[in-house]
């Protein structure tokens, strides 16, 4: 569904991704693993053409990104962004329905239908009960869920998160990962976030790409690539993975 | 409750109106002033029972002023809340991008050197060149970022500034008279010419930018996100920064730089209806309309003297802001 292949990208002169494959298809969730500064933003700006790499390619659907328009894209992909500053107190309801931006001309309103959608949305991520709130004034968690409705409004096959669990606390980071992991089964999306947290990556994720200063080090299913070695390489930290009811812990050693 | 709130803010224009057409020195009963109106409207060539002098003053005198303050005072305030939706700043306003100096500086040009333009005319040109001037400075390869915009507007208004000081060095004192006047902004010289000018510029910038209010709300989310959500943002832009400097820039032209409205109307609607531009855009218009509308009606009537109304507006907006300021201790959107 999603595919990068060879993707270089630099800021200036600092080359920050040195040839990066994805392939991620309908269903699967994706997870981008490695320290902070490792490329996992630069990476996920690529795969929605925020960002235009130096050489490589993505695919979406088996079409290069760079041929297909803005509002097409939109279409296809949803986008939920990491640094968020929220601008004018919109209710939660005004600010999910910008999703539908993509399917209205630019002299035309939002229609019935939209406002439909926009609200199936919210149910989705089990929030409709915030519709009328103003989305200044929600906590953290029930932000990023909103921001999801947005980018499931509309109505895409791809959705890319970055860092859906930055600043949330212990059970938020669960709730909003838990959503994201069913909307990929249950709306049959392809889904790539990225997290820094080990443990929240094998918990969640189908597939894993571990990524460290722009390099994919290593790839695949949690338990192949959460390993000592490679969190060693990647870290730089000495790790215990422990095995309890079929889901690996990954526990710093303190000496 | 709250449907009547929106129903009140939009035909406040409507009373402001009638309660403008009465006012003014020349004493004629209010009765007979909307004889006069209504009969000149639906029964223009019917022969007068009242003086003539009568006639003259309502319909060439009041009624090109109260047009001209309603279409100024509803060309400013949209302009500023477009500019604000897009640059997701309440501190923008009409002039942020230079266009009130590059005005200044057209009509001192003008008053210096004889040239073939109306001081009009150069107002207009050099309001929309500065801006222009501003937004070519800003694009830093095909994007123009919000700070970049509000840092160039602010070289391009010291540029201007300079130009226009030079130009005043040279000007007799009588025509830098005229040029304060016109700085202060004013309609002691409306006239039906000027409505007629104005109406149409800003009557189909309004109807635009109306129609573009719910783009406006996706735009405010910043460049990036309204990308993803499928806008080309820098065709989007484009197209509202023009509608807002060419609608301000005709009323700046007539009436000179009135200052504030465009900075206080936005943020007085926005917290009577809230942020969605859908109702901000076409509220700002009747609320800012009525607004000035009134504000002018002061302005010819608190002294025998007339004041330019531009010096009204800059008094009752300092009090204002220093309210929202203290009120949302400097993080002022709702
Ligand atoms: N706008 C930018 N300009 C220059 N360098 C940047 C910019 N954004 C990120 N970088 C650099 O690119 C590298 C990767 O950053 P980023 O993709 O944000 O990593 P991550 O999301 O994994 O923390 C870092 O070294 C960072 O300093
Ligand atoms: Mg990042």
């Amino acid at each position: 569904m999603i595919v990068a292949r060879e993707v270089k990208f630099s800021y200036e002169k600092l080359l920050v991704l040195k040839g990066i494959d994805v392939d991620v298809v309908r269903g699967e969730v994706a997870t981008l693993l490695g320290p902070n500064g490792s490329g996992k933003t630069t990476l996920l700006m690529c795969l929605c053409a925020i960002l235009k790499p130096l050489t490589g390619c993505v695919y979406v659907n088996g079409r290069e990104i760079t041929k297909i328009k803005r509002g097409e894209l939109a279409k296809m992909l949803g986008h939920v962004p990491q640094g968020h500053r929220p601008p004018f107190p919109y209710t939660v309801i005004d600010v999910v329905v910008m999703g539908r931006a993509p399917y209205i001309g630019a002299f035309s309103m939002p229609s019935k239908r939209d406002f439909e959608i926009a609200e199936k949305a919210l149910e989705i991520v089990g929030i409709r009960h915030l519709k009328d709130r103003v989305y200044t004034q929600i906590s953290g968690g029930e932000m990023q869920l909103v921001l999801i409705a947005r980018a499931l409004a509309q109505q895409p096959q791809v959705l890319l998160l970055d860092e859906p669990t930055a600043h949330l606390d212990f059970k938020n980071k669960i709730l909003v990962l838990k959503v994201v992991k069913n909307l990929a089964k249950k709306e049959n999306l392809a889904v790539i976030m990225s997290l820094h947290d080990p443990n929240l990556a094998a918990m969640f994720s189908d597939k894993v790409y571990l990524i460290a200063d722009g390099v994919i080090v290593d790839r695949g299913e949690p338990s192949k690539v959460i390993t000592r070695e490679n969190l060693k390489r990647v870290y730089g930290i000495d790790v215990n993975v422990i095995e309890h009811e079929g889901t690996r812990f990954v526990v710093p050693v303190l000496e | 409750m709250k449907k009547l709130k929106l129903l009140v803010l939009a035909v406040l224009p409507i009373p402001a109106f009638f309660f403008s057409l009465v006012i003014g020195q020349f004493d004629i009963p209010p009765l007979t002033v909307y004889e006069i109106f209504f009969t000149k409207l639906f029964n223009p060539l019917i022969s007068s029972p009242w003086p003539p002098a009568y006639e003259v003053v309502v319909w060439n005198i009041r009624l090109p002023r109260v047009l001209l303050a309603l279409l100024v005072g509803a060309s400013l305030s949209v302009s500023g809340t477009a500019l604000q939706g897009l640059f997701r700043n309440p501190l923008v306003s009409p002039y942020i991008l230079g266009l009130s100096w590059g005005a200044n500086f057209g009509v001192a040009l003008s008053l210096l050197i004889p040239l073939p333009f109306s001081p009009q005319f150069m107002a207009f040109s050099f309001g929309l060149l500065a801006v222009f001037l501003a937004y070519s400075i800003a694009k830093v390869r095909g994007e123009t970022p919000v700070i970049s915009l509000v840092l160039a507007g602010v070289i391009v208004s010291a540029f201007f500034t300079a130009l226009q000081y030079i130009a005043k060095f040279f000007l007799d004192p009588q025509a830098l008279q005229g040029l304060v006047y016109w700085m202060m902004g004013g309609f002691y010289l409306a006239h039906w010419d000027d409505v007629m000018v104005t109406c149409i510029p800003i009557i189909f910038s309004v109807v635009m930018l109306s129609l573009m209010s719910w783009r406006i709300n996706v735009l405010s989310m910043g460049d990036a996100e309204a990308k993803m959500m499928g806008l080309n943002t820098e065709l989007n832009k484009v197209v509202i920064i023009v509608l807002a400097t060419v609608m301000a820039a005709v009323a700046v032209s007539v009436v000179g730089t009135i200052g504030w409205v465009g900075l206080i109307i936005p943020h007085l609607v926005r917290m009577a209806v809230g942020p969605d531009h859908r109702k901000l855009i076409p509220l700002s218009a009747t609320v800012g309309a009525a607004f000035l509308l009134v504000a002018d009606d002061l302005a010819r009537s608190i002294t025998t003297y007339e004041l330019p109304v531009g010096i009204l507006t800059t008094l009752s907006g300092v009090p204002f802001f220093v309210y929202l300021l203290k009120k949302t201790k400097g993080r002022s959107w709702s």
